[in-house]
């Protein structure tokens, strides 16, 4: 009679990198959460303050191409460049962050707080999957989704201002306007993601998160504008967490500094940065494995 | 009326030893705290100022919409998160008493919350000298009603949109921070559709600083501005049209589909 | 939208099994005329017409059958797409009166979690329209039958799955309903816990109580009543003793694949049997797919027969000793 070996054999093929592991949970979340509508209603919400101010520019070109006739296109150039310049793309800014808050309620606020009410970490961790591994899956997937909201209108914007210039002075006057706006969508987007992160890591419920988060957000808003309507002091506007990314923002672009922003950006990137940090390191305090249950 | 009050006793209870207290503790907190802060260094002859800048900055804008995402937008649709729901509409009562019956706890609880913050932030301001200026223009009974009424209507309204929405929580943010934060402050006859314009009427119309306030907002531009109770009623009438619609969207749905698994 | 024809209920006759509907009794407790339920463009139920009568009744069905479609439609959670549903009389849909009658054990595990065992049954209790004073003495009523008085006073939030589900019970039954609905009341109950479960069924439907009970195993429905309801694909495929389905069991023959080193050789000894009654060697000359219809001894002959033969049996597999199967035969 025949006898086989019935026992256990592992799998002896070819497993992939642990460099990109964190991969997998990202692509996997995006491609889940872009299944919910209202995600992507989101999404397309998001770009509608760059559809509104295409508008505007496309008024001011209409403007410029009368500059043009009469000074030279030079003149219009230069003139279009202040006109379309930082000041213009910064208005874009905290509409950007008002649409990022809003999606990473909706899209973040439950990132780890429904692994944890589904207890869905044990499943995770039971996985060759590091701690670091789950938070960058997690952190990829809502940055994705705030860079959306945030890179992909900047940057319309800045195409829709060079595509209907009759010359190319203004692409060589804001050449690198593309690189600031890149900028600016990555510091709005890590430093919201990583803190609604944190947010999520510390409920179980992913409505409570999102109140907990909305209402930081503008808790700390309210603090910074009456602090400075009260004392007129800039210095208290360091406070608000959108205040800090507006700074941060104006100074990356080249903007006008306003009134309440008359300090150095690097206090704001500095809050910034301990927030960001802080966030992420609290998720990784957070997520364990195994949770010890009342 | 049994189950009115049985659903409300323990809907009191959830909202007041629950998390979300903590966000709108947060928002009352905050006036009290900038005017302890703010108070001793600004010159005494700005105390009206602090008082009206304070209930109109904190209070109207922020407070009063964070009260309501936090406690009315999760009234029913937390029940049906939670999948507790079905223990309150699989027992011989009207499916309209657990509406009432919530819609009165997140009354109690905003009013309570407005103000134990108002008398808060008065008190504060009290310790200052000059502090009687606050009295003048009306002090706690002149902004209490406008405040009180905006709770009611951002909560009926909420209310409304938390029972008929599967995602009441983008609604409410969008609605609350967005299209009334850019409507509200829009000159023209646009804000009319604004819940915070009519706060601001109701409050600028009943203290005199506040008109002044109002007019710096560009509220007050004196072409067809409602009377003080005209924005009441309109308020009142958000409020009831949200209720409405929150009881007659509960007696349709079929919850035992919503439940998110 | 198009639907598959489906065959009509059947009451199961032992040996004879004809197909004929079954009647409708209009004064049963549950009475559903005709009711479909559509979730978009999938069917929960489909155009089930069935009366389901007094004392206690299993609902059975694999996983996805539309046991859950079935008892929210019976309790009115969800509105029919198509028929009428009437309970004890009643349409139940929008009909909260009917709540006074009718005790719904859900199969959701969710809870108010920070209250405790006793504080839920007893809201639940007085939102039937109970007193305080007796909602608390029917709530300790409760806990105590269902075994939970030890941990009335811990918070639900801290009990354990076989808890939860208890304490689910205690709420269905608090108020002393006609009907009670359990939507597969022993999920992860331990083997005591599913015993007095079902002795606790058992003594609802002596007292006279209507009880419908829904579950996918077949041996846990039985332990409780011996009349069933087949469900299977949104409709109800036959309704009857469970014996019945026992008998069918037996008597439809069961299918079972065996792979061994030497097939031509067991084939022979197989067909030597009465109860096997077909032997076929697949094409690959390596499985046998053998017929019987008394699968207990089969299974019990074939380790001796590898014995005194001496052919290496490497696997043997049914996929037809389940329910599936019989299901299978009743829909073709």
């Amino acid at each position: 009679m025949a006898l086989y070996d019935q026992g256990y054999r592992h799998w002896d093929g070819a497993l992939s990198g642990h460099a990109t592991r964190w991969l997998t949970i990202t692509q996997h979340g995006v491609r889940q959460a872009l299944r919910n509508k209202w995600l992507v209603g989101l999404l397309l919400l998001s770009q509608l303050p760059m559809i509104g101010l295409s508008f505007v520019a496309y008024g001011m070109l209409q403007a410029g191409d009368r500059i043009a006739q009469m000074e030279g296109a030079d003149a219009a150039a230069v003139r279009m460049a202040e006109g379309l310049g930082a000041d213009f793309f910064m208005k874009l800014v905290p509409m950007e962050i008002f649409w990022v808050v809003v999606i990473c309620a909706f899209a973040g606020a439950g990132l780890v707080a429904r692994d944890r009410e589904s207890r869905a970490l044990e499943i995770y961790f039971s996985r060759p999957l590091t701690r670091l591994d789950y938070l960058i899956g997690k952190f990829g997937i809502i940055f994705t989704f705030s860079m959306f909201a945030t890179i992909v209108p900047s940057l319309l914007l800045y195409a829709v201002a060079v595509i209907c210039q009759p010359t190319m002075g203004y692409l060589k006057q804001t050449w690198t306007m593309p690189f600031a706006l890149a900028a600016v969508s990555i510091v709005i987007s890590t430093s919201a993601s990583a803190v609604v992160l944190a947010f999520s890591s510390l409920g179980s419920r992913y409505r409570l998160v999102a109140v907990g988060w909305i209402g930081f957000y503008f808790v700390s808003i309210g603090f910074a504008q009456m602090l400075f309507g009260l004392t007129k002091q800039p210095e208290f506007t360091i406070v608000g967490f959108m205040n800090n990314l507006e700074r941060v923002a104006i100074a990356l672009l080249g903007a006008t500094v306003r009134r309440e922003y008359d300090y150095s950006w690097m206090w704001s990137a500095l809050v910034l940065a301990v927030l960001t940090f802080g966030g992420l390191l609290l998720v990784l305090r957070r997520v364990r494995a195994v949770e010890a249950v009342k | 009326m049994t189950a009115v009050w049985l659903v409300f006793r323990h809907t009191l209870w959830q909202l007041v030893w629950g998390k979300k207290i903590l966000v709108v503790a947060a928002a009352a907190a905050l006036p009290i705290g900038i005017a302890a802060l703010v108070g001793p260094v600004l010159p005494d002859d700005d105390i009206q100022k602090i008082w009206i800048s304070l209930v109109m900055g904190v209070f109207v804008q922020l407070m009063l919409p964070l009260t309501a995402i936090a406690f009315a937008l999760g009234l029913i649709s937390d029940e049906v998160e939670r999948g507790t729901l079905l223990y309150l509409i699989t027992r011989p009562n009207a499916k309209w008493t657990v509406v009432v019956a919530k819609c009165l706890a997140y009354l109690a609880v905003a009013t309570a919350m407005i103000l134990l913050a108002l008398i808060g932030l008065y008190a504060v301001l009290r310790l200052k000298p000059g502090a009687a200026a606050i009295d003048e223009v009306g002090g706690i009974a002149a902004v209490a009603p406008a405040l009180l009424l905006g709770a009611i209507a951002y909560g009926g309204l909420f209310l409304g949109v938390g029972t008929v929405f599967r995602k009441p929580m983008i609604v409410g943010v969008i609605f609350a921070f967005g299209w009334e934060g850019l409507l509200g402050n829009i000159p023209g006859q646009t804000r009319l559709l604004s819940i915070v314009y009519y706060i601001r009427i109701m409050i600028g119309r009943a203290t005199n600083e506040g008109t002044r306030f109002m007019q710096g907002m560009h509220v007050d531009d004196g072409v067809g501005v409602p009377s003080a109770t005209a924005s009441a009623i309109v308020l009142i009438g958000i409020f009831l049209a949200g209720v409405a619609i929150a009881i007659w969207s509960f007696g349709r749905k079929q919850y035992a589909l919503s439940r998110v698994q | 939208m198009t639907t598959n024809p489906q065959p009509e209920p059947v009451t199961m006759k032992p040996a004879t099994m004809k197909k004929t509907p079954a009647p409708v009794d209009p004064s049963a407790p549950v009475v559903l005329n005709h009711v479909s339920r559509w979730y978009g463009e999938v069917i929960g139920v489909n155009d089930i017409d069935v009366s389901i009568p007094g004392g206690v009744t299993g609902l059975l069905g694999p996983n996805g059958a539309g046991k859950t479609t079935l008892i929210r439609l019976m309790t009115g959670q969800i509105r029919p797409s198509k028929g009428e549903v009437r309970v004890l009389g009643e349409s139940v849909w929008n009909n909260p009166g009917i709540y006074r009658r009718i005790g719904l054990c859900p199969d959701l595990d969710s809870f108010w979690e920070t209250m405790t065992g006793y504080e839920f049954v007893r809201y639940t209790a007085r939102l039937a329209g109970y007193s305080a004073g007796d909602a608390s003495t029917r709530a300790l009523a409760q806990l105590d039958r269902v075994k939970l008085t030890h941990a009335k006073d811990r918070k639900v939030g801290g009990y354990s799955k076989g808890m939860r589900q208890r304490v689910k019970l205690a709420q269905a039954m608090v108020h002393d309903p006609e009907l009670v609905v359990l939507d597969e009341p022993l999920t992860g109950l331990d083997p005591v816990g599913r015993r007095e479960v079902i002795e606790l069924v058992r003594e609802l439907g002596e007292q006279g109580r209507h009880v419908v009970v829904s579950s996918h195993i077949l041996h846990e429905v039985e332990a409780m009543t011996p009349r069933i309801l087949l469900i299977h694909r949104g409709r109800i495929v036959a309704a009857g003793e469970v014996h019945d389905i026992r008998a069918m069991i037996d008597e439809h023959p069961h299918r079972i694949e065996i792979e061994c080193d030497d097939v031509r050789a067991l084939a022979r000894r197989l067909l030597e049997f009465d109860d096997v009654i077909r032997v076929a060697i697949e094409d690959d000359a390596k499985r046998l797919r053998v017929e019987t219809v008394r699968p207990d001894d089969f299974y019990s002959r074939v380790p001796e027969l590898a014995i005194e033969t001496g052919i290496g049996i490497e696997r043997m597999t049914s996929s037809d000793d389940n329910l599936e199967a019989v299901f299978h035969y009743l829909v073709k």
